[in-house]
């Protein structure tokens, strides 16, 4: 289970990159499967990046398929996971690990220790700032020795701590960081952050597609002259 | 043969292709510019033939041949044309004629692929790209790269000349002469500006047959649409940019496409694969790195794979240039500056000289160290 490791309310605590790894294996997950599905977003989102496409279109399309790949990733190693989309929130799960992964959007300090913790580029609805409510609660409530209820009512995907794959595309990488977020603000962003787990950020996709080299083969051999 | 006599088209040739005026022959042969104009008029049947050999640097033979085969201004695709005058044209013209007898010679003594360029000029309103699509499915070339333009056109049939170093105020024309499709180009360009000529003569010779000489900007126009298409297919480039493009990647796309970085933006914009912004931005930036007068890194200049194999040829079967020229009644020089750059080029830089060497002169003891024939 996913969880602070004194079951105590803390500062955030923010992963290194070169630590990343080990701290995944409480997810089950690698520091290649997160880089797999970011790479599979950025090479989709690149492919709808040029003109013909809504300009919204490409975040979307990144969004989508980076959480598309995350699932697979996490299927293929058949570790409890299942696909959580109750009330239309789309996340990877798993009870066993009481843990359900989203993939959002943060900005220009995501994947580093910087002045400040990272935030999200767009104000979160209800059912974020539920989710991040019941990390708190849990975080608390650990705390106090009250362990949340396991209300047979609420689906699975809703009972496990929701934590962020958060992604931030630069010109030349995409930065990425797996973190746990504790509060909302009255701007919709989250405030607060119990773990950041930093990673190392992936190489943003070539925009051209390999060159084969039987390209240039329009010449034949023949002599063209004679006698 | 019996005794030849006096040409007085051929003298306006040779005078022609000097660049010289009347006056500047008669004041060089000692007379007045009225004996020229009647020496050319035909009105004098003895002219004094050594003087003009002198002052002109063509042989007697030549003053004493049969008309030669004559290309009007009206039938050639020129460009730059505005800022010539009728002086430097005339002068480019009569360089077509030697070019028209010295491939008559190569038709009469060797085989050659004939020609073998479908006709576009039907109907007239046929979008160039249209056409450069259908070229591309014609010549299997489908939406791969063309790797040498040069020896494809040469092998269906178009023959393909260089204009000499002093000729080069233009960049390229092209012409019919009956069913044989001539280019002459301006060698002492980029790589990638000649490969974009001879795509652009290629449209006019394909599609522009039936109005050929009427020059117009829409024509030209069509022409560069044409190159453009031929040389960089659209739907290749679709599937080619996977994602956003930065310049770096042009270098990279420019290389495969063998064009200049400059027609490559160009075109990256009109497929609207890039932005108008980025267009601008990437024209200057291109701009200071001296691309739009140059191609830093660019490919290797393609050599003509009809006179190569002809050279070869040539050199065995005993021939020399001064040979040739002889049977042609030109100065060697001439057929020298019709092939160079194009079976002999010049090494880069330093070594520019304004002279053309020998093509069939022994390339175990070459006059010019720094040039070097093409492979």
């Amino acid at each position: 289970m996913v969880q602070p490791a004194d079951h105590q309310v803390e500062v955030v605590r923010v992963v290194p990159p070169d630590d990343a790894a080990e701290h995944l294996k409480d997810f089950g997950l690698t520091v290649e499967m997160l880089h797999r599905s970011i790479e599979a977003g950025d090479n989709k989102r690149n492919q709808v990046s040029q003109e013909y496409y809504p300009l919204t279109y490409r975040g979307v399309v990144m969004w989508a398929e980076t959480l598309a790949e995350l699932r697979r990733q996490l299927l293929k190693i058949s570790d409890g996971y299942e696909i959580g989309r109750t009330a239309n929130y789309e996340t990877i799960y798993c009870v066993k690990r009481n843990v359900a992964l989203a993939v959002v959007a943060g900005d220009s300090m995501v994947g580093t220790k910087g002045s400040r913790d990272p935030r999200l580029t767009r104000k979160r609805g209800i059912k974020t700032t539920e989710r991040v409510t019941r990390n708190a609660r849990y975080i608390y409530q650990q705390g106090e020795l009250f362990p949340l209820p396991k209300n047979k009512e609420i689906p699975e995907d809703e009972t496990c701590l929701t934590w962020f794959l958060m992604v931030r595309p630069t010109s030349k990488e995409v930065r990425l960081e797996l973190s746990w977020p504790l509060s909302i603000d009255d701007d919709g962003l989250v405030g607060g952050w119990q773990k950041r787990i930093l990673l190392p950020p992936v190489a943003i996709s070539g925009a051209t597609a390999p060159v084969n080299p039987d390209d240039y083969l329009d010449d034949g051999n023949d002599n063209i002259v004679s006698r | 043969m019996g005794q030849r006599s006096f040409n007085p088209t051929r003298l306006t040739l040779a005078r022609q292709r000097n660049g010289f005026t009347k006056q500047h022959l008669a004041d060089l042969c000692g007379v007045s510019r009225r004996a020229v104009t009647a020496w050319e008029s035909g009105d004098v049947d003895n002219p004094p033939l050594e003087a003009l050999v002198t002052s002109l640097g063509f042989p007697l033979s030549f003053f004493l041949s049969d008309d030669p085969p004559l290309i009007s201004r009206e039938s050639i695709a020129f460009r730059a044309l505005s800022t010539m005058t009728a002086r430097q044209l005339d002068r480019i013209l009569a360089t077509t004629t030697f070019a028209l007898e010295l491939s008559d010679w190569i038709n009469e003594n060797y085989k050659t692929p004939r020609p073998n360029l479908p006709d576009f000029s039907e109907p007239d309103d046929l979008l160039p790209a249209v056409a450069a699509e259908s070229l591309r499915s014609i010549w299997g070339l489908h939406e791969r790269p063309v790797n040498q333009l040069l020896p494809l056109l040469e092998r269906n049939g178009v023959r393909v000349f260089s204009l000499p170093i002093e000729d080069r105020e233009v960049d390229a024309f092209s012409f019919w002469r009956d069913t044989e499709p001539y280019i002459f180009l301006n060698t002492g360009k980029t790589a990638e500006r000649i490969r974009f000529d001879l795509a652009h003569e290629l449209a006019h010779l394909l599609m522009h047959r039936q109005v050929v000489g009427q020059k117009s900007r829409s024509l030209e126009q069509d022409a560069q649409t044409f190159a453009s298409n031929l040389l960089i297919p659209a739907d290749a480039l679709y599937a080619q940019v996977v994602g956003r493009l930065r310049l770096g990647d042009v270098f990279k796309l420019k290389r495969y496409w063998r064009v200049s970085a400059v027609a490559l933006v160009h075109r990256l914009a009109q497929l609207a694969i890039i932005s108008e912004w980025h267009y601008r931005t990437w024209m200057i930036e291109l701009s200071q790195q001296g691309f739009r007068s140059s191609e830093p890194g660019g490919i290797h200049p393609e050599a003509s794979r009809l006179f190569k194999e002809l050279l070869r040829l040539l050199r065995e079967d005993g021939w020399s240039t001064h040979r040739i020229a002889s049977e042609l009644n030109i100065p060697a020089r001439e057929i020298n500056g019709m092939v160079f750059g194009l079976a002999i080029a010049p090494a880069p830089a330093n070594a520019r000289t304004s002279q053309q060497p020998d093509l069939l002169m022994d390339t175990r003891k070459p006059p010019f160290p720094a040039l070097s024939v093409i492979k």
